[in-house]
């Protein structure tokens, strides 16, 4: 994955930072709060549509669902980086 | 007005062939005595509700005999369907579940003498993963474990990145130490006295003039020194050969010595052979005469013998028989003599020969091996005198050069400029040291630029731990949340129910600890006493399972249609028929299973009514 592509905010977030000049570091602070919020949620989604018997340790969650909520986190990570390279 | 319900059953566990059952709104109770399919009618209904992973067991779904079976039901104007088919010790499933839930059904909806809830209850263990199982609480768990493990990775990566950067750090310190001793050479380099151009030309010509001299004297010195070496070597050579030389001709005299007369030994035998052949000439003529008489003297016998005639043929005197005997044995005797004689002449004669032959071969085979050696040894000598004159003439020829170039080294030497020389070697050394330091910057630099993104790598992995750690954290906060959300509606419930139920006479308080741990707090009269749960009746731990399951439904199923319960499975009936009261009340279907004696009743029935239970 390049630079751009993981600066790229994560698709069905509201994670665009460019808008609003007041209070900067207030203002990422709650874009990451409501960032957090959002990767915990559509992982969650991940975990109920990928197991429907839930495994008791991380270690015995499927490929496929270990690749989604991985994935999910690269793209929760780059709209994070990207917030802290504009403050 | 809610519909009846149609069960179809077939080759379900006790339950063989197809049986049919209608449930009405409200109670309905299965009354059968022992073995008559009170149990498989709630295996069915489990079938029926249960997803395929759980429906595992052949024998507890499956009639012993068949190896399909179905379940069907009736309910709002659709029809639920179950396959089983036994497979590989298991059983394969086809159609639709009757809820997308079904363990939750099983456990909050069904109360069997399997059901985990009861169980749990019954033997005291925790309830925390039995009640948090079926909320969000696990998810959010193994998200932030999840998380937990990519910052676990994260950091890791930092450390490889941080030990980069010690490596890095330990670089440019290095670098900044030459850079500083670089800026002091470059200082001392300026300070140092400046030489005019034209006697650095002549310093330079000078110096290449004495070190061509030099080199010259010393090429000298090292060829006359190789000459002396190569000289010596060849008069070892030569004297080695003389001395074989030497030894050659004492071999020579020693044999001489061994065989002083050789030359007149050999005369000797060559005289006596002479001699020895004169006389076996002369016994060979002997031995023909008398051989010839002999000869004569058979045929004058013969003459005599035969025909009477007593005279000699060839000079016709008169010859006696008895004289022809007597001579012709005396000339026999003689041939005898001489033939022994020539014998032993020839052998005498034979072995001077072989003596003689064998001197003379000895004495030609010493002299041609030694005048062999001899010669080679002579060549040789002439080779190596040959090089030794040749040496000595080199050696002639370089040893007068000597003194000569030394005295021009001498001269160039008291000539050269001693100061200036040594100011252009200092500096010449100067430039040699900074030529080094600026190398090893460079190559300091280098190894600097192939880790130089360590800093943003350092950053970047720094946040990507902050990122995993807050989401590690909202997720446990969010599981906790859940966690207390699930205990309080939990509790709720439970306080609901048997408040209800009137349990609360005997029971001030039931409730889960925030450890998922039942915990009872015992009414009697104005006493309130906490209790634990190991310490409840039988009937009382049944009772609180109940209330437990009823309180589940209430939370996570309140719009299931279906409570069925085993009565066989709880052991006081008061209480058991006041909870199915209260169910029947809420639940649209109630199924309760209860025994008869068989003495009463044969066959399974179903009853509508309370007041038969």
């Amino acid at each position: 994955m390049d630079s751009r592509e993981r600066a790229r905010p994560l698709p069905g977030f509201s994670g665009d930072l460019e808008e609003g000049k007041t209070s900067e570091s207030a203002r990422v602070r709650e874009d990451r709060i409501r960032l957090l919020n959002e990767v915990t949620s559509e992982g969650l989604k991940i975990l109920k549509q990928s197991e429907r018997h839930l495994p008791d340790t991380v270690e015995r969650l499927s490929p496929s669902t270990r690749k989604q909520l991985n994935d999910l986190m690269q793209r929760g990570l780059a709209v994070w980086s990207k917030a802290t390279k504009e403050v | 007005m809610p519909e009846n319900l149609n069960l179809s059953v077939e080759n379900i566990s006790g339950l063989y062939g197809t049986r049919r059952f209608e449930f009405k709104p409200g109670l309905n109770l299965v009354t059968a005595p022992n073995a008559a399919g009170k149990s498989s009618l709630i295996h069915a209904l489990q079938a029926l509700v249960l997803d395929e992973r759980d429906l595992t067991s052949r024998d507890y779904f499956l009639h012993t005999f068949e190896s399909m079976g179905r379940v069907e039901l009736s309910m709002g104007g659709h029809q639920y369907v179950r396959r089983l088919r036994a497979r590989d010790g298991g059983i394969s499933v086809g159609g639709e579940a009757l809820h997308p839930e079904g363990q939750k059904v099983n456990l909050f909806c069904i109360a069997s003498e399997d059901n985990e809830l009861v169980d749990r209850v019954k033997t005291g263990k925790a309830l925390r993963s039995t009640l948090l199982d079926f909320s969000d609480h696990k998810y959010y768990e193994l998200l932030g474990d999840f998380s937990e493990q990519q910052r676990l990775r994260s950091e890791s990566q930092l450390k490889q990145y941080r030990d980069k950067k010690a490596e890095l750090e330990l670089l440019t310190g290095q670098l900044r130490r030459i850079e500083a001793e670089l800026e002091q050479l470059e200082k001392e380099r300026k300070t140092m006295e400046e030489v005019p151009l034209e006697i650095v030309v002549k310093t330079e010509e000078e110096r290449r003039r004495l070190a061509k001299a030099q080199n010259e004297l010393s090429d000298t010195i090292s060829e006359i020194t190789a000459t002396e070496g190569d000289i010596s070597r060849t008069k070892n050579r030569l004297e080695g050969l003389k001395n074989q030389e030497l030894r050659l001709q004492q071999r020579v005299g020693e044999f001489q010595g061994q065989h002083p007369d050789i030359e007149d030994e050999l005369a000797s035998i060559d005289r006596e052979l002479e001699s020895y052949k004169d006389k076996l000439d002369q016994f060979r003529s002997e031995m023909d005469g008398v051989q010839a008489r002999l000869q004569d003297t058979s045929h004058n016998w013969t003459r005599h013998v035969k025909y009477g005639v007593d005279e000699c043929f060839a000079c016709g005197k008169p010859i006696k028989a008895e004289d022809l005997r007597d001579r012709q044995k005396k000339l026999e005797q003689r041939s005898a003599e001489l033939g022994n004689e020539i014998n032993s002449l020839q052998w005498r004669m034979d072995g001077r020969q072989k003596e003689r032959t064998q001197l003379q071969q000895e004495w030609t085979e010493v002299r041609s091996q030694i005048r062999a050696d001899l010669n080679n040894a002579r060549r040789a000598i002439d080779v190596q005198e040959d090089i030794l004159k040749k040496l000595e003439a080199k050696l002639g020829g370089l040893l007068p050069s000597r003194p000569k170039l030394s005295e021009l080294v001498k001269q160039l030497e008291a000539t050269f400029d001693k100061e200036t020389r040594e100011i252009l070697e200092k500096r010449r050394q100067l430039d040699e040291k900074i030529a080094r330091r600026d190398q090893d910057g460079k190559t300091k630099i280098a190894s600097i630029e192939q880790i130089g993104d360590v800093r943003t790598q350092i950053l970047q992995l720094q946040e990507e731990i902050r990122f995993y750690q807050q989401l590690k954290n909202l997720a446990s906060e969010k599981a906790e949340v859940v966690r207390r959300a699930v205990r309080d509606m939990f509790n709720e419930h439970i306080t609901e129910v048997y408040r209800l139920l009137e349990f609360d006479k005997d029971f001030e308080r039931i409730y889960l600890d925030d450890g998922f741990q039942l915990k009872i707090i015992r009414r009697f009269g104005d006493q309130r006493r906490p209790d634990n749960i190991n310490t409840l009746s039988r009937s009382e731990k049944e009772t609180v399972a109940l209330v437990l399951m009823l309180a589940g439904r209430e939370a996570y199923l309140p719009d299931f249609p279906l409570f069925v319960a085993d009565e066989t499975t709880f052991y006081d009936s008061t209480r058991f028929r006041r909870i199915v009261e209260y169910v029947s009340k809420r639940v649209p279907y109630t199924i309760i299973t209860n025994l008869v004696a068989k003495e009463k009743q044969d066959t399974l029935s179903i009853e509508y009514e309370l007041a038969k239970l």
